[in-house]
């Protein structure tokens, strides 16, 4: 140890070892949080799972020129056999044929496009929208507040599933609604799916800023003379981004489950394969043909459960005190 | 959790003279986490005579509570315990839970410092003092809240009926440390320990506190462990008075000697630090630098980074174990510095 | 907030179009003249304001007034809607309330017993198993349920209730067996987790630690103090949940072909029959109204801090 000199006493900088009695929450930087990611478990999993998905999702098309088997293409003489059952997996249809004659390995592989798109655009949009109303209520408070959490709460009351089952199917039609801008497919399904999940990102966002509003270091920012905006954007945005991660990550895997159950009842996007269409398909001819159930139901899994692992990891990172796999330590 | 007693004395008890209540031998608590073992306590050794009150004294991460928590077996599940700690001859360090169980409340009890969370908030109050007593006695309904009633009526609350039926949150601060009082006099306790049972509160309250535990000890014979950093209540309550320092202890002795003439550097920055309205003080004097984050077992003095007498012993202070030096009427210090008295033979750091 | 949402439902349907309902109304053979008169008998060609005040008028919920036969008289089936609503709630009730006592005890049982030994083997284990249900929706549980357990093993009986069979006998025969650990699993998955993290949480809180040195043996810690303490936050979810689900779940209605409320809102949305859809949206908001109330109550009585003295 290095002596001080004279009367003055060395600091403790230089006299202490280095590490803490009690693990100090670090805060969260991009590089610790995905080296911290690495090694767990749960996490590496599902990125790995992830991987896979976009993987085949971008193959698609290269499969379906291997095969010759377009997404939409149907193949009555060689896929439906003489009792009008679609045969199962075989040489020339490798999972098998759906009850409208199309390869359901081709269509599996073009699923996890829409289930991607879906998930990525309409959680984006969720967030986005979620966020920005969250922030402006928590933040601005006052009339603001007032109003907007009225529309956050109505959103969330509505009976959503209805209505996107109504929008879904009444615009489902050829000529589309409001005049033809709206038209059926995709695009509207992810529309409406983004517009029903905005409300719990808000309220959620909401809480947050209201808290921190009143916390001390904005407090100091404002003192220092920085605009309202600034405050917002520096020192109130910032501290919401891991709640917000954590956040997305959750409405991801709801959003690609909505859009497999609006497929599966028929309403979802029509115009392109979905893993629920599939699997509403196979309602009536499911026992014998498994094959409708089992592989977009695989692989629906496996997306949705990729992103939840992902989301336990990041939850354990983000997060620290949410650690749950052991009691914690205290002096 | 492990906790095993030391392997040269497996349960027995060292015969001694009138034998003290609470005979405690290296006593040592590490924790693994994520950055290595740390020792919270290391090899802390004192007694505790019956009906006598003991104050621990240091600042936090000294690991008082953790010495603390430990007598009980109340530690986290990552702590390792070893030593031994005799009540009254019974092993308390690495017993089953079954005998743990039977132990606390009956004969050493608690009171924790901060009673609004340390208080369930969604059971009653009285239910929850009498709780342990009343699962031990088998007793009824009305029996255990007649009990609760009468503690509580002890410690000083008033409308202890309508109180007992109450919730922890609608409290005031000094009356729920009282209800944490009474919780722990339920069993009739041959020892409390109380960590830090004032903090929280403010001057005028605390001092209603002390008046009411040096009541119950002198009606009681109960004896008392107080964890502190508090010198005031020190000076107030103390018979006794070991410091801790970064896991270790310092200094022991009776609160005159301490007082009068503490010999390790610690113990005089301490006693310097506290104002006192009797002289005019030039300046605050504080003990510059702050407690040390705890590694693994050091093999120096812990405040040897600290202290300001250190460097004249070269880095003596930072490799070589301190010995035990004597001071007053039985007071021990642990320092290399010469003045802090005579060595005195190590007893296996007996106190 | 009842009139909001129906005010918007309504609008929005009123602006989709779907069809004519008076068509629809009349059936297949009809002359202009008859559209016309079944027209004008339904009010549809009333302007928006007036149409929808006749359906704002049931949404009180007075004997006389609530979902008024006059009104609410479905385009499509030509029964009032409320006795089809009658028709098919005990479906669905039977459906989520066995569910939801199955789904509780179960996760409850799970949650704790994962937080007393976490990252134990049987915690691990039930983790692993809870993302895997919570990532499977549930139609295909339903799918692989129905599989195994009827198609192959054939202990479970089929999908839906034949139409002589009384929701009674069919709860008898076991025919909701297998929706109810549809339903379950996706629950159980979600509740026991956020139960562990509770119990857990309790666990480590300073109460529990003066619970021991009390001397209070650990399994009435757990049981008592720690499950009291996780209970709490269970409640309010549970509420949101069950309410929502009384609503009706399509999907298991679907898979398992139950005729229930969820299957009759599905099919009220596609066809566009809006005294249908109004009246069972404002049926299941009056019902997620109700138990939101039920667990506010509830709540209170859980967490004294609550409770206004």
């Amino acid at each position: 140890m290095t002596t001080g000199e004279g009367t003055t006493l060395p600091s403790a900088a230089a006299g202490g070892p280095a590490f803490a009695l009690e693990s100090e929450p670090m805060p969260p930087t991009a590089p610790s949080v995905l080296k911290r990611l690495r090694k767990d478990r749960f996490a590496v999993a599902g990125a790995v799972g992830l991987l896979l998905v976009l993987l085949i999702a971008l193959l698609a098309p290269l499969w379906a020129a291997v095969t010759g088997h377009g997404p939409n293409e149907a193949f009555i003489r060689e896929g439906i056999d003489e009792f009008g059952v679609p045969r199962g997996p075989n040489a020339d249809f490798v999972f098998g044929v759906d009850p409208s004659g199309r390869d359901v390995s081709v269509r599996t592989l073009y699923g996890a496009r829409t289930a991607l798109l879906v998930g990525i655009i309409a959680t984006a949009m969720a967030t986005v929208i979620g966020v920005a109303v969250g922030l402006l209520c928590g933040f601005f408070g006052g009339t603001v507040d007032l109003v907007l959490s009225r529309v956050i709460d109505l959103f969330l009351v509505l009976p959503v599933f209805m209505l996107t089952l109504g929008i879904a199917s009444a615009c489902g039609g050829p000529q589309g609604c409001v005049g033809g801008i709206v038209r059926p497919g995709l695009s509207l399904i992810i529309f409406i799916i983004g517009l029903s999940s905005w409300g719990y990102m808000a309220r959620v966002v909401r809480g947050q800023a209201l808290a921190l509003r009143d916390r001390e270091f904005v407090a100091a920012a404002r003192l220092s003379g920085a605009s309202e905006l600034r405050v917002l954007f520096r020192e109130v945005l910032p501290s919401i981004v891991p709640t917000v991660i954590i956040l997305t990550v959750m409405v991801f895997p709801a959003v690609v489950l909505y859009e497999a159950g609006l497929s599966f009842l028929g309403v979802g996007a029509i115009d392109v394969p979905s893993w629920g269409a599939t699997l509403g398909e196979a309602r009536n001819v499911f026992p014998t043909a498994w094959w409708l159930v089992a592989f977009p139901g695989l692989f629906l899994a496996i997306t949705v459960l990729s992103v939840n692992l992902l989301g336990e990891g990041l939850g354990d990172v983000l997060d620290p005190k949410q650690e749950t796999t052991d009691a914690g330590g205290r002096a | 959790m492990t906790a095993r007693p030391s392997a040269s004395s497996p349960g027995a008890a060292p015969a001694a003279g009138a034998a003290p209540l609470l005979r405690v031998r290296d006593l040592t608590v590490s924790f693994t986490t994520a950055h290595g073992t740390v020792l919270a306590v290391d090899r802390v050794s004192f007694d505790l005579a019956s009906g006598r009150s003991l104050c621990v004294v240091g600042e936090s991460g000294s690991g008082k509570s953790a010495m603390s928590l430990a007598l009980l077996g109340l530690h986290d599940r990552n702590a390792r315990v070893h030593g031994d700690a005799w009540l009254d001859g019974q092993q308390l360090i690495g017993v089953d839970a079954k005998q743990r169980n039977a132990t606390r409340g009956t004969r050493i009890a608690m009171v924790f410092q901060d009673a609004l969370s340390a208080l369930h908030p969604y059971f009653p109050v009285g239910k929850q003092i009498v709780a342990g007593w009343r699962r031990r006695t088998g007793a009824s309904r009305q029996a255990a809240g007649a009990y609760a009633v009468e503690l509580l009526t002890r410690v000083g609350i008033p409308n202890a009926t309508e109180r007992a039926k109450s919730y922890p949150h609608q409290f005031s601060g000094g009356m729920r440390q009282r209800a944490m009082i009474a919780m722990a006099l339920s069993g009739e306790p041959d020892l409390i320990i109380a960590d830090e049972p004032t903090t929280a509160l403010d001057v005028t309250v605390q001092a209603q506190m002390l008046e009411l535990l040096q009541d119950l000890q002198r009606e009681r014979g109960t004896a008392l462990v107080f964890v502190t950093h508090d010198l005031a209540v020190v000076a107030e309550l103390a018979d006794e008075i070991m410091v801790m320092y970064g896991g270790r202890k310092v200094e022991l002795g009776s609160r005159d000697a301490i007082f009068a003439s503490p010999r390790h550097p610690y113990t005089r920055g301490l006693m310097d630090s506290v104002p006192r309205l009797d002289r005019p003080v030039a300046r605050l004097l504080a003990i510059p630098g702050s407690p040390p984050v705890l590694p693994g077992r050091i093999d120096g003095c812990p405040f040897a980074a600290r202290c300001p007498r250190a460097p004249e012993l070269g880095d003596r202070c930072a490799r070589e174990l301190p010995p035990r030096r004597a001071g007053l009427a039985g007071q021990s210090a642990f320092c290399h510095l010469p003045e802090a008295g005579p060595i005195v033979a190590e007893e296996a750091h007996g106190a | 907030m009842l009139w909001l949402v129906s005010l918007l439902t309504f609008s929005i349907f009123f602006l989709l179009p779907s069809g004519d309902p008076a068509q629809r109304f009349v059936g297949r053979d009809s002359t202009p003249e008859t559209i016309a008169q079944v027209k004008q008998s339904l009010g549809l060609d009333e302007p928006f304001y007036e149409q929808y005040l006749k359906f704002a008028k049931g949404i009180v919920p007075v004997p006389g007034w609530f979902l008024d036969e006059k009104v609410y008289f479905s385009y499509n089936t030509s029964v009032p809607v409320r006795e089809q609503i009658a028709e098919r709630f005990p479906v669905t009730a039977v459906l989520v309330i066995g569910a939801a006592v199955l789904w509780v005890g179960v996760s409850l049982l799970i949650g704790l017993l994962s937080a007393v030994r976490p990252g134990g083997r049987f915690d691990r284990c039930t983790q692993w198993l809870g993302l895997l249900f919570v990532s499977v929706p549930t139609f295909v549980t339903g799918y692989l349920l129905l599989y195994f357990l009827w198609f192959k093993a054939g202990i479970a009986p089929g999908t839906g209730i034949p139409s002589d069979e009384s929701v009674w006998t069919a709860f008898l025969n076991g025919r909701f067996v297998l929706p109810w650990i549809c339903l379950s699993l996706f629950f159980i998955a979600l509740y026991a987790r956020t139960t562990r993290r509770n119990v857990l949480e309790m666990l480590r809180a300073d109460s529990t630690r003066t619970a021991r040195s009390q001397g209070l043996p650990e399994r009435v810690v757990v049981g008592k103090h720690a499950l009291r303490g996780a209970l709490v936050p269970l409640v309010t979810m549970f509420g949101l949940d069950f309410g929502a689900l009384l609503g009706g779940t399509v999907t298991i209605e679907t898979v398992f072909n139950l005729p229930g409320l969820g299957q009759y809102t599905f099919n009220a949305v596609i066809d566009a029959d809006i005294p249908a859809v109004m009246g069972t949206a404002v049926f299941t908001s009056a019902i997620a109204l109700v138990t939101v109330l039920i667990v506010d109550v509830l709540y209170a009585y859980l967490d004294p801090r609550i409770r206004v003295t």
